[in-house]
């Protein structure tokens, strides 16, 4: 949607027919304070109010109503004509009328809409026609009144408002919803989920085999499911109770910003605050952990350690002692058998090769010593011996095959021992010492405490000054502001309670959720042998269905939150050009509602950005909505601000910020004073020279001259087109 | 064939544990039975992994030097030991390898029944000498979950404060100083 033209007639300050020409990118209105800027924002209000028939006589121009005489009438009219798939004009007006007594009497009240269907100018109601071109989830994001609205993440439902409208998660409501407090229409998923749970139960129920055991599980299901519905409730209260507390203390604080002794306290905690953060950053007493990672639990090992050296060291001497042994034995043996092979019977053989093969061979076939000219029958032992002889000789022709030595020790592990031993023992002194590490963490770690209770305390002193602070006002007796005060100590006090229940309420919902799946488990265990281990499998595949869709829906909201803080950031970098401006961080808080946050680049936080950055940071995230809306729509929608730059500082920043605007490819109708300087005579003019810079359209708002201030009807808004 | 390592072949055993510690100690301390989370911290839990307190119990009996036979009803971990203390990969921890070369050498030198001898001529396997060593383990490990339990039945939140496991292991050596200096006065 693109505004072409605006058309207000007779609305408060704006006399008579007033017709304003629009074009794209950014469109300026400049004026002073009561030039009209609020007025023409406020009509446009009136406008795009597409929910109430508001004819209000206040809306009418003073001046006009002066002018009318006795039983007349006239027309207020606010019309706007618009680009959005074809021109189109939507226009709301009433009549009104003065009776005898001069009195107004307002009627008549229309709300018309045309466009062109490429034939013809049709009519049609002018609320349906907004709706459908410019609906109300969009205007929500397109409006913005002065400085201090502009975060669009103040209201609590305002994230899942937008998030709902513009990401896709609304697809999901058909089959998830999840919360059953937030909706009487189950999802499908939900609803087949509780089903097939019910029937599983019921199955369960009717099978007598595990009555008993059925009946105390599910009784143990229903406790804790109770008990964790209980505490879910109870974890909710705390959160909205932390959030109100916190809010009421932040306008309290907000009301008083200007109180130079309440900045100094506030600086005095932060700086206290950092301290105590830092101090609390030295401390580490994950001392279960540095058991393993530090090998602290060897602390009492060097008595063991030592046992094993000793150990190692008598295995190794000892295997070393039998080596020896066996090889004197061995050695001894082999001597033996040298010598009784060359002595036997105390007589020298022949040489083995004598006589040859071949004479041996030719004598046992013929069953005669040729040696001794004596006959040598088989089977006596003179054939014997021939026999062995030859037997002998043949064996001795063969490559010698060297006798298989037998180790006595097969392994070698002592060397492995031995090489742990050696490896290890030289990090026995670090073990020896470990004693003394141990004890040093501690002393350090105490001191540190000390340290951050002594500035607890400080703290604790500042916080009550500042409450006293809080309390006071003006006018209070001595009485309201003890009143006051208590009342201020008990909002604080209520804060840190939710604040403390929270984290140990969340504790006991996770507690409880596990053993809900323990004892799930062994509900589904006794179900496995029975007629209900279908219905079982059922509820356990529509449970993992429904998880499924919860992850994705969270998926998606996350997916949503990342790309609209990517774009965010893009815009924060384009607006501030040289300055500093951190990193934009959209924080889903655990209520469900969002906070936009500023972060440097180490992941700091920026507790208190001044209102200029703030303000940037705000548009951004604007822009950045604008951006998304017009992807979801396939189509762009103005953005009309009033006053947004009112606490920056003149100068080269406000110049910088509106040049990006002008760049920014949006149509963004924007009223502001600034660019206007003081003349001689103390008058407001324009400073034209800082206007040719910008790309875009640009109007002076002014009041007519000469006027009444105090004389409403001698106010008029003249609009002239200055670029 | 080279022979193998010792350590290794101890190293891909899964020591054994009473199964009941299961619900008493490990659920309650541990992510044993959550499956690979990375949510150890939220959970508020003090040890990662279920091998984890298992080193711990296994600690305090060495250091106590008190065995218990176990029960029947046991059952391992997921890892072998050679996995034990390898979390480079997790938030916040310091791999601690080492730590089982030392708990090797506590095994090798508290295990009475093993001849290191008879193992080194190959008279009994190393697979048989590991059972030594393993059963030496799993038994201190037993005493050590026995006792934690003890503690705990004593005073539940005693393993609550930040230096519980700490000052456990603490009492048990801190002892022995006393008959150090006996010796001194012998000599």
């Amino acid at each position: 949607m693109n505004i072409k033209e605006i058309t207000i007639e007779n609305f408060r300050s704006y006399y008579g027919t007033n017709t304003i020409k629009f074009n794209d990118g950014l469109v300026l209105f400049l004026g002073d304070n009561g030039d009209g800027k609020t007025t023409f924002f406020e009509a446009l209000e009136w406008l795009f109010d597409t929910s109430t028939t508001n004819i209000d006589s206040r809306f009418i121009s003073g001046k006009k109503i002066a002018e009318l005489p006795e039983f007349e009438s006239d027309t207020l009219r606010v019309s706007m004509t618009f680009e959005h798939d074809g021109e189109k004009i939507v226009e709301k007006s009433f009549s009104f009328r003065k009776d005898q007594d001069g009195e107004i009497k307002t009627d008549n009240f229309q709300f018309k809409g045309f466009y062109d269907d490429g034939v013809q100018r049709s009519p049609i109601q002018g609320g349906v026609l907004l709706d459908r071109c410019f609906e109300a989830a969009i205007r929500k994001y397109c409006l913005f009144k002065g400085e201090e609205n502009l975060n669009v993440f103040n209201n609590p439902t305002a994230l899942n408002y937008l998030i709902e409208t513009f990401s896709n998660i609304r697809q999901f409501d058909p089959y998830y919803i999840g919360d059953k407090y937030k909706s009487d229409y189950p999802g499908f998923v939900d609803f087949a989920e509780d089903q097939s749970q019910k029937a599983y139960e019921k199955a369960m129920k009717s099978d007598k085999q595990n009555s008993q055991r059925e009946k105390e599980l599910s009784s143990d299901l229903d406790k804790l499911r109770r008990k964790l519905d209980d505490t879910r409730k109870r974890l909710k209260n705390n959160r909205e109770n932390a959030t109100n507390y916190s809010t009421k203390l932040e306008d309290l604080e907000n009301s008083k910003e200007a109180s130079t002794l309440l900045k100094g306290i506030n600086e005095r905690l932060k700086s206290l605050y950092d301290k105590k953060t830092k101090i609390e950053g030295y401390i580490n007493e994950d001392y279960t952990i540095k058991l393993l990672d530090e090998m602290w639990v060897l602390c009492g090992f060097s008595q063991t350690f030592k046992e094993y050296q000793e150990k190692v060291t008598a295995f190794s001497k000892e295997k070393r002692k039998q080596e020896d042994e066996d090889k004197k034995k061995k050695g001894r043996e082999e001597a033996y058998q040298e010598i009784s092979q060359s002595l036997k019977d105390g007589i020298v053989p022949l040489s083995i090769y004598i006589p040859d093969e071949k004479t041996m061979q030719e004598m046992i076939e013929d069953e005669f010593c040729k040696v001794c000219g004596r006959e040598a029958k088989q089977g006596t032992d003179a054939y014997n011996f021939m026999v062995d002889k030859l037997n002998e000789l043949l064996k001795s022709q063969q490559p010698k095959k060297k006798k298989e030595e037998v180790p006595l020790f097969q392994n070698n592990f002592a060397k492995e021992l031995e090489q742990k031993s050696i490896s290890l023992g030289y990090n026995q002194e670090e073990l020896n010492n470990l004693t003394n590490t141990i004890r040093e963490r501690i002393e350090f770690n105490e001191a540190r405490k000390t340290e951050a209770k002594k500035i607890q305390d400080s703290i604790d002193a500042e916080e009550d000054v500042k409450k006293k602070l809080l309390a006071q006002n003006d006018n209070l007796t001595e009485e309201q502001l003890i009143n006051a005060y208590q009342n201020i100590s008990n909002w604080w006090e209520h804060r840190k309670d939710a604040e403390k229940q929270i984290v140990i309420l969340e504790t006991e919902e996770k507690e409880i959720d596990n053993e809900l799946t323990d004892v799930q488990k062994k509900y589904d265990e006794l179900a496995k042998d029975s007629v209900a281990n279908i219905y079982c499998k059922t509820h356990a595949a529509l449970s993992k269905i429904q998880k499924s869709f919860k992850y994705a829906k969270e998926k998606n909201t996350q997916d949503f939150l990342s790309l609209l803080e990517g774009k965010a950031n893009q815009y924060l970098e384009q607006l501030n050009i040289d300055g500093f401006y951190g990193i934009i961080r959209i924080l889903k808080t655990t209520d469900g509602s969002a906070k936009i946050a500023l972060q440097d680049k180490n992941d700091t936080f920026i507790t208190s950005p001044n209102q200029a950055l703030k303000t940037t940071m705000y548009m951004s995230v604007l822009f950045a909505i604008s951006d998304l809306t017009t992807i979801k729509r396939d189509k762009d929608y103005p953005l009309i601000f009033d006053a947004p730059t009112s606490s920056f500082t003149e100068g080269k920043k406000v110049d910088d910020f509106y040049t990006v605007i002008s760049e920014i490819k949006k149509q963004c109708v924007i009223f502001t004073k600034s660019f206007l300087v003081d003349d001689a005579n103390g008058q407001k003019v324009v400073n034209y020279d800082k206007i040719k810079s910008l790309k875009g359209t640009v109007y002076r708002m002014e009041k007519q001259r000469p006027f009444d201030d105090k004389d409403l009807s001698t106010i008029q808004t003249v609009i002239t087109p200055i670029k | 064939m080279a022979a193998e390592n010792l350590y290794d072949i101890w190293a891909r055993r899964n020591p054994e544990w009473e199964n009941h510690f299961e619900e008493t100690l490990l659920r309650l301390f541990t992510d044993y039975g959550v499956g690979s989370s990375e949510l150890t911290f939220a959970k508020g839990k003090t040890f990662g992994a279920g091998y984890e307190l298992y080193i711990y119990a296994f600690f305090i009996g060495l250091y106590a030097d008190k065995k218990r036979e176990l029960a029947d009803d046991t059952k391992g971990f997921g890892q072998p030991i050679q996995y034990w203390g390898n979390l480079d990969s997790k938030k916040f921890r310091k791999a601690y390898p080492k730590l089982r070369e030392y708990i090797f050498t506590a095994l090798v030198a508290k295990t009475e029944g093993l001849d290191l001898i008879a193992l080194e001529k190959g008279e009994i396997t190393d697979r048989k000498a590991v059972d030594y060593l393993i059963n030496t383990m799993e038994q201190y490990a037993n005493y050590g979950f026995h006792a934690i339990e003890e503690k705990l039945k004593d005073n539940p939140n005693y393993f609550y404060k930040n230096t519980g496991f700490l000052d456990m292991i603490l009492d048990l050596f801190v002892l022995p100083s006393n008959s150090d200096d006996a010796e001194i006065e012998e000599l």
